[in-house]
């Protein structure tokens, strides 16, 4: 059986028969829980207390570290918004300061060699991770010093009261 | 001459004084509706190097919506690994579809969810607020909407989940809609915004293509745009008034259907 009951509301200067209309609470919301003992909402600056890391580009390698992270006490896994604002950064990253980034920062020192910040989302919590990457694809082997252990982000995140997925995910999608 | 309408505030929150992206429900501007919800699993053998759409979901929409696509597994074979999977997706004006081309075999599986935002409509909402974030005051007096059509839950619920709409949560009103071309020049996409701090945002590719009666969007994301040959990471730069994306490793092109929410990407309230 199928419901209508809730709320509508026509556009500005139409009725509630027109079509569309401004508001209809029998779609569905993204929705995020506010009471301060959700911890579903938040913003800060952090600096990723993560190991400086040397990054060999010719040798394939991959670090996952946490540097933060909440539990979230869903039902299940929920969908997240991640925007990261770039405040401070060694001077290799210069371009990037001031930049807001959403749902992975991503830093390539090589073609061979990343690093990214991102969030991990499964049944239980959601964290912040940083990752340094690097592949053996037959280039030179050069090494190179992660850069986001002396970098400042200032982070705002959301969990909604809305499920994303059936397996835990990372914000920072597969590259497309 | 007054204005008409439906204001409902955050709880705590003073409708009088509240800001935009402190309202749960203002009938002045458009919120991030979800008209479609849906899990969807499917694979496809492509044997011949030939474009095929399979069709995943039904919108009916009757416009080119902005979706998001949340993958729980995808692979691709030969090329095996869940990697790549965005590209292939694609929304027209009724339906939503995995668009293969190569030779293989194609799985995915996922949820997709179905915004009412027409991607080839330009709209901008209006600015009623102070846009200072008015103080929250404890308080029990609140709205809520059961979602009867999930069937879970009841009115006396502590959490969100069960809820279409509760003014203990946050809902997300959008500020401005559109397509826009990327500046060929400069490689970088700048939108006048105008809502006065910077907020958070959305992006997705469009294309029209002859062979299509209608054009199709990818889906969004809030760090990568993709396309048929060229993906790319990218990053905004925001001030008050404008926001200008650029890629990360590579330039942008094309044009691109964005969002941009009453949200800012500096205040959580």
């Amino acid at each position: 059986m199928s419901y209508r009951t809730g709320i509508i509301a026509a556009e500005d200067g139409k009725t509630i028969n027109d079509t569309p209309l401004a508001y209809r609470s029998d779609f569905g919301h993204l929705k995020i829980d506010t009471r301060p003992s959700s911890k579903h909402m938040g913003l800060f600056d952090i600096k990723p207390n993560v190991p400086t890391r040397t990054q060999n580009a010719g040798t394939d390698a991959l670090f996952d570290d946490v540097f933060w992270s909440i539990e979230h006490n869903l039902p299940f896994i929920p969908k997240v918004s991640l925007f990261m604002l770039l405040r401070d950064a060694p001077a290799t990253m210069a371009t990037m300061l001031g930049r807001y980034f959403g749902g992975n920062l991503y830093v390539q020192q090589s073609v061979a060699a990343n690093e990214s910040v991102f969030m991990r989302v499964d049944a239980k919590t959601v964290k912040l991770i940083r990752r340094a990457q690097s592949y053996n694809i037959g280039f030179p082997s050069t090494n190179y010093t992660t850069l986001m252990q002396d970098s400042l982000l200032r982070v705002k995140y959301m969990v909604y009261s809305n499920e994303a997925s059936d397996t835990p995910y990372d914000t920072a999608l597969p590259y497309l | 001459m007054g204005r008409y309408g439906v204001q409902i505030s955050q709880q705590g929150i003073d409708v009088s004084r509240a800001a935009d992206y402190q309202k749960v429900l203002d009938s002045n501007w458009k919120f991030l509706d979800i008209a479609v919800e849906k899990d969807v699993e499917a694979t496809y053998n492509n044997a011949t190097l030939s474009p095929k759409l399979i069709e995943l979901a039904t919108h009916g929409l009757g416009y080119v919506p902005g979706f998001e696509f949340m993958v729980s597994s995808s692979s691709r074979t030969p090329f095996d690994g869940s990697d790549g999977i965005y590209q292939f997706l694609r929304a027209d004006n009724q339906k939503i579809y995995l668009s293969v081309y190569n030779t293989g075999t194609y799985t995915v599986k996922g949820r997709i969810r179905v915004f009412t935002v027409n991607i080839m409509d330009e709209y901008s909402a209006p600015t009623y607020g102070n846009n200072s974030a008015a103080p929250a005051a404890s308080s029990r007096y609140g709205a809520k909407f059961l979602d009867l059509n999930k069937g879970v839950g009841d009115i006396e619920d502590e959490d969100m989940v069960p809820f279409t709409l509760n003014t203990r949560g946050k809902q997300m009103s959008i500020h401005k809609h559109g397509t826009k071309v990327a500046d060929s020049t400069t490689g970088t996409l700048t939108l006048r915004h105008e809502v006065g701090y910077p907020p958070t945002y959305m992006l997705c590719r469009v294309e029209t293509k002859s062979e299509w009666p209608y054009p199709y969007t990818y889906p969004y994301s809030t760090d990568q745009v993709s396309g048929p040959l060229v993906s790319a990471y990218y990053s905004a730069k925001a001030d008050p008034y404008d926001i200008e994306f650029k890629g990360v490793q590579s330039i942008i092109s094309g044009r691109f259907g964005y969002v941009i929410l009453k949200d800012p990407a500096e205040i959580a309230g």
